[in-house]
């Protein structure tokens, strides 16, 4: 007899009957979320979820639904969850993460925890916090789309045009793991007559939200931040002749840092390069009218920029006292011997200095 | 014993599949834990045990040339030393085997099939196994040779991860204590292992002074790959980080934010699947013709593969938890250090050996 041809059956056989007997699942028995946000309410944790599922089609459009549960702690709240709805929800699909203001400032570790343990979770979901509480973001009134596509357009799209960092759970994670990630920056999401929109950052110190910044004072931490950002930076320049020009630049921002230990304390020196284009001006004479009015502008931009981001600095290490511009990881080889428990408690004694400067390489087709 | 039936590429092929499977998906982490950032510097002392070890073998295999590795060890060291050294030599292969399915099945319920029994799922890599040495070596050979593209695909699928890579994340460079870096050694020196299957497979292939030249540098490439890879771990993650992490090259995959390449996990876990199955076959194909060899074509091949297999699966059932297994790994790599540096020694130093004539 061969046996050959009968193994072959066998092993096809098992593997098609075997993972489908334990592991077939219809597609309406799965919740299939794309925004997942966790309040604090009362010292009680209430979990809200928005979902797009195919169950809830209305007219051939998936519609979102929000789905909220309540309880002690978290476990409490998912099992209220599933009382209400027990199909067995799908976190692949997830692509927003979102913590309300009050839960962020008692601390997110056992959430960011339950979303990066779970092998299914996609680690590039984005993750922001509420600038009230997750509900009211979630009920929001979207123009176009359901609210769960909305949030993920907003902070997927945020680092490319307004100097806001695109933050992922894997980004968050490493910060709350280990100390070579400095610590977290995360969006902050307030409701506005358009839905939704990126109010500000929120600053964590560990897994505790601290502080919450929004203006120029945003755009200078993530300068020196640098994880490359980008976006449009106004302009108001005296350019030689007394003629004042007003416009408008799209920048990038990249950063450059060096640290050397001198006297036992942590020198760091931080260089921000700003390049980009000009998108607009409006002043009575041109930039693009000679080269001395373009280094004019850049001049004065960069001296503008570097005035923020030292208040900035200022503010980090004397009242923030944390890592949120990611640089001490930088200190951390200076320690080869005795390094500090957690490399993250140096911002406090490092001496730093930074430096701002702006180069205009394109002037656009109009001159 | 089948003789004479293995390629030279097929050989390589097999040698290079062996090393790729479930442990590299983990080691980074041990090392992490044990030695920091530092971690690469364990795989790359290891990796220099493995060349050494592989080294000893290819000399041994010249001195007794055609000779399987039972054999070689009956010329060369005493009748109860010689049958002391298989019985290890089997055992070491068929717990290595069993341990790896283990780790393969675990990979797959965490990820792929949550909710299917781990019997269920380990009986289909077995029967897989059991089709699989049906064909002898030369089966097993040509299967690693057909695969062998796809790691090179898991590893292309892997660079996206680099986008995320802070140079920082490996300094300060060598300052862990030189005590934590041999306490890792030894997890390791298992997933280094293949060395040991240089005596088994070399003795079936057709041109065995081409296969023992391919050998070096197949060792050399698995040992720089396995630091690349730690490298990239601790680079992309951070050393802290990887030393939580359970699969911490599945998360280096899972961290890619690349559009497209991001939402092929599925894809990426398949296909390392497949490819951790392969030294799950080799090992147990090494058990295979070493217990052969050892009992002179006494028993059918068939039965041989049978009785390989259940013990297979009993062996991967006994394995109560993932922890056990853990722990049943780091005493192979002290194995390995006892079957793959101290016997080929004995062996070329034994003065049995000595009488034999040299055919180098």
């Amino acid at each position: 007899m061969r046996l050959k041809p009968l193994l072959f059956a066998a092993a096809a056989l098992a593997m098609l009957i075997l993972g489908d007997i334990w592991d077939s699942r219809d597609i309406d028995d799965l919740a299939i979320y794309s925004s997942e946000g966790y309040d604090l309410q009362d010292g009680e944790v209430s979990l809200h979820v928005t979902g797009v599922s195919s169950a809830f089609l209305e007219e051939g459009k998936a519609k979102a639904i929000v789905l909220a549960s309540e309880g002690e702690n978290l476990g409490q709240s998912r099992y209220d969850r599933s009382l209400t709805m027990p199909d067995e929800i799908m976190y692949g699909t997830l692509r927003t993460v979102l913590f309300g203001k009050a839960l962020a400032q008692s601390g997110i570790r056992e959430y960011v925890d339950i979303n990066f343990r779970g092998p299914q979770t996609r680690l590039g979901a984005h993750v922001a916090v509420a600038g009230g509480n997750c509900q009211e973001i979630y009920n929001a009134e979207t123009p176009t789309e359901d609210i769960g596509t909305h949030l993920s357009e907003i902070l997927h799209s945020a680092s490319e045009s307004s100097f806001v960092p695109t933050v992922t759970l894997k980004d968050v994670a490493l910060t709350l793991f280990s100390d070579d990630w400095g610590d977290a920056l995360l969006p902050l999401l307030v409701p506005s007559e358009l839905g939704v929109e990126i109010g500000g950052l929120a600053v964590f110190d560990g897994d505790r939200m601290v502080a919450e910044v929004t203006g120029w004072e945003a755009l200078a931490l993530v300068l020196l931040r640098g994880d490359g950002a980008r976006g449009y930076i106004p302009f108001s320049a005296n350019l030689p002749g007394g003629k004042v020009d007003q416009g408008s630049l799209f920048l990038t921002a990249k950063r450059r840092v060096r640290a050397r230990m001198a006297e036992g304390v942590p020198q760091i020196e931080l260089e921000i390069l700003l390049t980009g284009a000009l998108v607009g001006h409006a002043g009575e004479e041109a930039i693009t009218e000679n080269p001395q009015n373009r280094a004019a502008v850049e001049r004065q931009l960069a001296a503008e920029m570097e005035t923020l981001c030292r208040a900035a600095l200022r503010r980090v290490q004397e009242e923030f006292r944390c890592d949120p511009i990611n640089i001490t990881r930088f200190a951390k080889p200076l320690y080869r011997k005795n390094p500090p428990e957690d490399i993250r408690d140096i911002i406090d004694d490092a001496v730093i200095h930074v430096r701002v400067r702006c180069d205009i390489r394109r002037l656009g087709e109009v001159s | 014993m089948e003789t004479h039936s293995l390629s030279t590429r097929q050989y390589g092929a097999l040698l290079t599949a062996s090393a790729f499977g479930a442990g590299i998906l983990t080691l980074p982490r041990y090392l992490c834990a044990a030695a920091g950032q530092d971690g690469w510097v364990i795989v790359l002392l290891s990796g220099a045990v493995m060349c050494a070890s592989g080294l000893l073998y290819l000399r041994l295999c010249r001195r007794y040339p055609g000779l399987s590795l039972p054999a070689i060890v009956h010329r060369a060291l005493p009748v109860p030393a010689a049958f002391l050294s298989c019985l290890l030599l089997l055992c070491f292969f068929l717990i290595t085997a069993a341990s790896s399915i283990r780790v393969v099945t675990e990979v797959t319920l965490l990820y792929l099939l949550p909710n299917t029994p781990l019997w269920a799922v380990a009986l289909v890599y077995v029967l897989f196994i059991l089709y699989a040495l049906q064909g002898g070596g030369r089966g097993v050979g040509r299967f690693c040779e057909m695969t062998g593209f796809l790691l090179p695909l898991s590893f292309l699928l892997l660079l996206p991860s680099l986008q995320g890579a802070q140079a920082t994340n490996l300094a300060p460079a060598l300052t862990c204590d030189p005590s934590a870096l041999f306490s890792a050694l030894p997890m390791a020196s298992y997933s280094f292992g293949i060395s040991l299957l240089v005596p088994v497979f070399l003795p079936l292939t057709e041109d065995p002074r081409a296969a023992g030249r391919a050998t070096l540098p197949r060792l050399l490439f698995v040992a720089a790959a396995f630091v690349l890879i730690c490298l990239l771990a601790v680079a992309v993650l951070g050393a802290d980080t990887v030393s939580h992490m359970l699969f911490p090259v599945i998360t280096l995959y899972k961290s890619v934010t690349v559009p497209v390449i991001e939402r092929l996990d599925l894809f990426f876990l398949t296909l390392w699947t497949v490819l951790a199955v392969r030294p799950c076959l080799n090992f147990a194909c090494a058990a295979v013709q070493l217990t052969d060899g050892a009992l002179q074509k006494r028993v059918p091949h068939r039965g041989l593969t049978f009785a390989v297999g259940g013990l297979l699966f009993l062996l991967m059932l006994a394995q109560s938890d993932i922890i056990l297994t853990i722990r049943i790994i780091h005493y192979l790599g002290y194995g390995y250090f006892l079957l793959g540096i101290l016997l080929p020694i004995l062996c070329l130093l034994s003065p049995r050996g000595r009488k034999e004539p040299s055919c180098d």
